[in-house]
């Protein structure tokens, strides 16, 4: 399925994989003709309990994506290792405390994964995402988003399409003060993105008043 | 460089420890801060090194070839995980 120009997401049927958990990743592993191998990890996008769906960005000098978006053709095989991860995660585990996702780019797939998982669940749990793209055509799951069942802000950095009702500059701390749900709720916070911008949106909330402890990102960084 | 979190290296740590190892918690021997494994700073070049989020002191680092993973854990003063001993696996520094 293709999510944006860039972007796509592949539905696996992997008979062996143990049940997932929202926010988990696996690792992809291709081998060459000759032997090289590369490994790159990708988060599962779809909620626990549905098909492993992975949502994979191109990278121009990606060794993996390019593969994934691009080339891959149902009935393909690959090597996969996983479900991996149990920090970067969410459960409706009966807390109350409400959920704030904040997604930079191809960060929002563990994300949509909790939100699927939210929905499914029937979970009552209050959640926001606040979702930055550079524009309206990167922005992934769309359609979706929109009867996700929380609620979600949107900044576009680069450019803003007419009549645009978002944000439209990068995530900064007084965004994230209009945003957020205040430290006093105290949520928990799952940021995820490019390391750059997690850097500015975890430090951004914690000079706001957010305890460190509450917050968990995760990074990725560059192929 | 750019570094990304533990939770890049969980498939590596499942690898080495037997178990999903991100949610452990690790303890830095050098300023005592003690972080869960998935927030700690990966630094990917010939080899894995993982560093204190607190101090930038090295935790840990992971050599991968020739179908074995080398292992040297010297910078943390404690944590709920111990390496697997056997297999593809080898312990530089006692762990």
């Amino acid at each position: 399925m293709t999510e944006t120009p860039r972007v796509r997401t592949l539905i696996l049927d992997v008979p062996a994989l143990v049940g997932h958990r929202a926010g988990q990743h696996v690792d992809v592993r291709l081998t060459s003709e000759d032997g090289y191998q590369a490994e790159r990890s990708y988060s599962i996008a779809s909620a626990p309990g549905q098909p492993l769906a992975l949502t994979v960005e191109r990278l121009d000098d990606g060794e993996v994506s390019p593969y994934l978006v691009d080339d891959v053709v149902p009935g393909d095989k690959f090597e996969l290792r996983g479900p991996i991860g149990g920090y970067f995660v969410w459960e409706p585990d009966g807390a109350t405390e409400p959920i704030f996702l904040v997604a930079g780019g191809s960060g929002i797939v563990p994300l949509m994964a909790m939100l699927r998982l939210r929905r499914d669940a029937g979970s009552t749990v209050p959640a926001k995402l606040l979702y930055s793209s550079r524009t309206i055509d990167d922005v992934i799951y769309r359609d979706e988003l929109q009867h996700i069942g929380a609620d979600v802000e949107q900044t576009l950095t680069r450019a803003q399409p007419p009549g645009w009702q978002g944000y439209a500059r990068r995530v900064d701390i007084q965004l994230l003060r209009d945003v957020a749900f205040p430290p006093e709720d105290n949520p928990r916070v799952f940021v995820c993105g490019p390391t750059s911008f997690v850097e500015a949106v975890a430090e951004g909330l914690v000079a706001l008043g957010h305890r460190p402890g509450r917050i968990r990102t995760e990074r990725f960084g560059g192929t | 460089m750019t570094h990304v979190d533990g939770n890049a290296i969980g498939g590596l740590l499942n690898d080495v420890f037997g178990r999903e190892a991100t949610d452990a918690s690790g303890l830095c021997s050098t300023c005592g801060a003690e972080n869960f494994v998935g927030a700690l700073l990966v630094y990917r070049a010939a080899g894995v090194v993982v560093r204190c989020p607190a101090c930038g002191a090295v935790l840990m680092r992971f050599v991968e070839g020739h179908g074995q993973v080398w292992v040297e854990l010297g910078g943390l003063l404690g944590s709920g995980l111990e390496p697997l001993r056997e297999g593809r696996v080898h312990v530089v520094d006692g762990g």
